[in-house]
């Protein structure tokens, strides 16, 4: 085993770093950093994918035949840890991380051609229909239903918790086309736009002040079947693969920790008493470590074969630490600023409030620790996460991996 | 980067978990604690035989030249089985010091430890130590003829079964100098070496020399030079990595052995395993366990790379696998109830490695120190990738 990169991968870095300090603006990497909820606001998210678009880096790890650049895992890794790095916002993270995967995998020729250049330009902004009111942790339960009425479907439910569904102009939608037999063979996987006649989206604030999820009615809602992915039925199936990419996408949980980690460094650094505060800095070497684990094993999923199902447990395990990983660095982060963290600013997004750089990043700490509370409740909460660990160690006979 | 074993490694984890499956099973252990030597000789033997005892060194020093990563596969079944031979004082340490410091005929020693005549050990510890790896009190005075040692070394691992023991100890500066150490290569039936011999918790073999008025060849250094601490350190780190590989194949079995345990004992009607309580502490020990293996291959991986990124590596692993241990092994004796304090099944005794691991070649807490030093010194920058490392 060796962990270095080889002298191909690490000037394919610098040159990643070099495009990013010349083409990534400030007022952008400004309103990132004091970025405070789960995704990226829409304007600077947007406004960055359209740059990226123009230098033909919006999808790199995409097949070339679809606009992408092929690259490796291993370079789609560290095109992440330095976009974090360079604080950049992610763009299109629901198309990009949830709806591109499912075409390449299970859309048809014609959805590829139709949705995927749509994504890649930033013309089609995502969101995605999956949980709802009566169904989150136990998806398999959902009841929106959609009935085949000739060569449309009709779909009635209510959605709930649909980041950004505000700004989308597309939804991926699980909805139930039978009844009878195992709820998970009744699901089906559909994309609908979101400008249909009968969709309603209507805004839930959450505990930071935020509007970023929504509820969504959908009131005879025609959906054309072309716009099933994959067969009546599939729908289990796909988002069962859908979660575990979502969690294991290269780089995406360290890329994530190391930028949130490196705030929290100079949030001290520029804080004496934190500075030479033994507890802080114990805690502190606390979440480098547990960071240092999440990367170790993140960089062995690189050579794995995404073809080879391993029921999801090491992505349930990267997911599951990573989130509680995150959440600590956060509490951290409100024990270095102390009560000054506690002055509240109510104007969304933070970065359009108004005020100075350095008071926005103090003003972030305590949303962003509120905010952080939801990573173990979403992409499947910690209690899911175990149970699929649990599920695996039985599965075999308790024997962990060497 | 490749932190997948090759096709040989997986060969050679299957062989050596499939060997000591058979031969050292927890009763040969229990015997062997109990005085059995002529089943421990007999291991050794057969761990020479296989290649283990010379896995590290050069072909030309009898050896077979193991990677890094070979050797952790070794001692990660080593420590499935709960080893108690000094593999790790003998290969690792003592070896380690021969190798990294020794001349040409010093080093003819390392035939006969691959054959598996020869057992060593390595004495830097004393009671004044507390992790400072730079105090050493033992005094080493330069006679005519060669040099004169004098002083203590507390709980040398594999200290009481060595042929050949590497001491350190001070030829000049003060007591806590990283310059002035020096490094010997004594044997055990020398004049004046005193070995006070004792078990540890978990039934391995330690002791305390004390050398008194013990005088030794001018060619018994095996080095007093400004690079002599380096050595020291890269030993103690060497140490602490080997023995995060042994603790983890120790992990992995405890979570079988309990896993085992709760899926065929009833109680209010059902199996344990079947209470979801149950079920999530065991995925909770397997998510320790995933931790603690994969920080170990970090730390695996450093060995032989950069100062800084060995002892980060190295602090890494020692926190992070310390912390995964104690909890899976406090949680597989909770969850064998009663039975799981009882000498009778082996989790008792995993438990007692696992407490000799947290206290040996330094602590979760004095490795979390160092690594916060690393950090606050800018050893390292928290946003660089673990595989940037080739920079550093």
């Amino acid at each position: 085993m060796n962990i270095e990169l080889s002298p191909s991968e690490l000037e394919f870095r610098d040159n990643v770093r070099s495009f990013l300090a010349t083409s990534l603006p400030e007022e952008l990497r400004n309103a990132a950093i004091v970025n405070i909820s789960a995704l990226f606001e829409y304007d600077i998210s947007h406004a960055w994918h359209e740059i990226l678009y123009a230098h033909g880096l919006a999808a790199p790890s995409w097949p070339e035949e679809y606009g992408g650049k092929g690259w490796t895992a291993i370079q789609e890794y560290i095109w992440r840890i330095e976009t974090w790095r360079a604080s950049a916002p992610v763009i299109s993270q629901l198309g990009m991380r949830l709806v591109a995967p499912i075409l390449l995998q299970f859309g048809t020729e014609d959805q590829k051609r139709e949705f995927l250049p749509r994504l890649l330009s930033g013309e089609h902004y995502w969101c995605q229909g999956f949980s709802e009111p009566g169904a989150g942790s136990d998806l398999a339960s959902l009841k929106c239903a959609a009935v085949l009425e000739e060569d449309c479907y009709v779909v009635n439910g209510t959605k709930l918790w649909q980041t950004h569904a505000h700004y989308s102009n597309w939804m991926i939608l699980l909805v139930r086309t039978k009844d009878t037999g195992k709820p998970q063979d009744g699901i089906t996987c559909l994309i609908v736009s979101m400008e249909s006649a009968g969709i309603a989206v209507q805004p839930i604030k959450t505990i930071a002040g935020d509007h970023e999820v929504n509820q969504v009615f959908l009131d005879d809602v025609r959906v054309p079947v072309s716009q099933r992915i994959g067969q009546d039925g599939d729908g289990w199936m796909i988002a069962k693969h859908l979660l575990a990419v979502e969690r294991a996408s290269p780089g995406n949980a360290t890329a994530r920790l190391r930028a949130q980690l490196t705030i929290l460094v100079e949030n001290i650094h520029k804080n004496k008493a934190a500075r030479d505060d033994p507890f802080i800095i114990q805690r502190l070497a606390n979440h480098s470590i547990d960071t240092d684990v999440v990367e170790m094993l993140e960089l062995e999923t690189l050579q794995n074969d995404p073809h080879q199902d391993d029921g999801g447990v090491v992505a349930s395990t990267i997911k599951l630490r990573a989130s509680i990983v995150e959440q600590a660095i956060h509490e951290t982060a409100v024990m270095v600023l102390g009560d000054e963290a506690l002055e509240w600013e109510s104007k969304r997004p933070l970065h359009a409030a108004g005020r100075s750089l350095d008071e926005l990043k103090d003003l972030a700490v305590i949303p962003r620790y509120l905010n952080s509370r939801v990573r173990t409740i979403f992409g499947g909460s910690t209690e899911v996460q175990l149970g699929i660990i649990a599920k695996w160690l039985s599965h075999h006979q308790g024997q962990a991996r060497l | 980067m490749n932190l997948k074993y090759s096709t040989e490694q997986q060969l050679l984890a299957d062989s050596a978990h499939r060997f000591l499956t058979t031969n050292y099973d927890f009763s040969v252990r229990q015997k062997i604690v109990a005085g059995d030597i002529h089943a421990s000789e007999k291991s050794w033997i057969r761990f020479a035989e296989l290649g283990w005892l010379g896995l590290p060194f050069t072909e030309a020093d009898g050896g077979f030249e193991g990677s890094e990563t070979d050797l952790s596969i070794v001692l990660n079944a080593l420590g499935a089985a709960l080893v108690v031979e000094p593999y790790i004082p003998t290969v690792v340490l003592g070896a380690r010091a021969v190798m990294l410091a020794g001349t040409e005929s010093q080093r003819q020693v390392l035939a006969h430890v691959a054959a598996g005549d020869i057992k060593m050990c390595f004495a830097h510890n004393e009671s004044k130590s507390n992790g400072d790896l730079s105090v050493v009190e033992t005094k080493a005075t330069q006679k005519d003829k060669g040099w004169e040692i004098e002083g203590t070394k507390t709980i040398v691992l594999g200290g009481g079964e060595a042929d050949y023991i590497v001491v350190s100890a001070r030829v000049s500066g003060e007591i806590n100098s990283k310059n002035g150490i020096g490094l010997f290569l004594v044997p055990k039936n020398i004049k004046g070496l005193e070995i006070k011999s004792y078990y540890l918790t978990d039934g391995s073999q330690a002791a305390t020399l004390s050398f008194r008025d013990v005088s030794v060849e001018k060619d018994c250094l095996l080095g007093a030079t400004e690079k002599t601490f380096d050595v020291i350190e890269e030993i103690f780190d060497r140490a602490a990595s080997a023995l995060c590989s042994y603790i983890v194949g120790g992990l992995r079995k405890l979570i079988a052995e309990t896993h085992g345990y709760v899926s065929t004992r009833v109680q209010f009607g059902r199996p344990l395993i079947k209470f979801q309580v149950i079920e999530h502490r065991l995925a909770e020990m397997l998510v320790a366990y995933e931790e603690a293996r994969a920080i170990a291959n970090f730390s695996t991986v450093s060995l032989s790379s950069s100062r800084q990124l060995r002892m980060r590596a190295v602090s890494a692993a020692k926190v992070k696998v310390g912390d995964s241990a104690k909890f899976i092994a406090h949680q597989a004796v909770q969850l064998h109830g009663g039975m799981g304090v009882t000498e009778e099944l082996s989790v008792a005794t995993y438990l007692k490695a696992v407490t000799v691991f947290n206290l040996l070649y330094g602590t979760p807490d004095q490795h979390r120190r160092r690594y916060e030093r690393l950090m606050t010194n800018g050893a390292f920058a928290t946003h660089d990738s673990l595989a940037y490392s080739i920079d550093q």
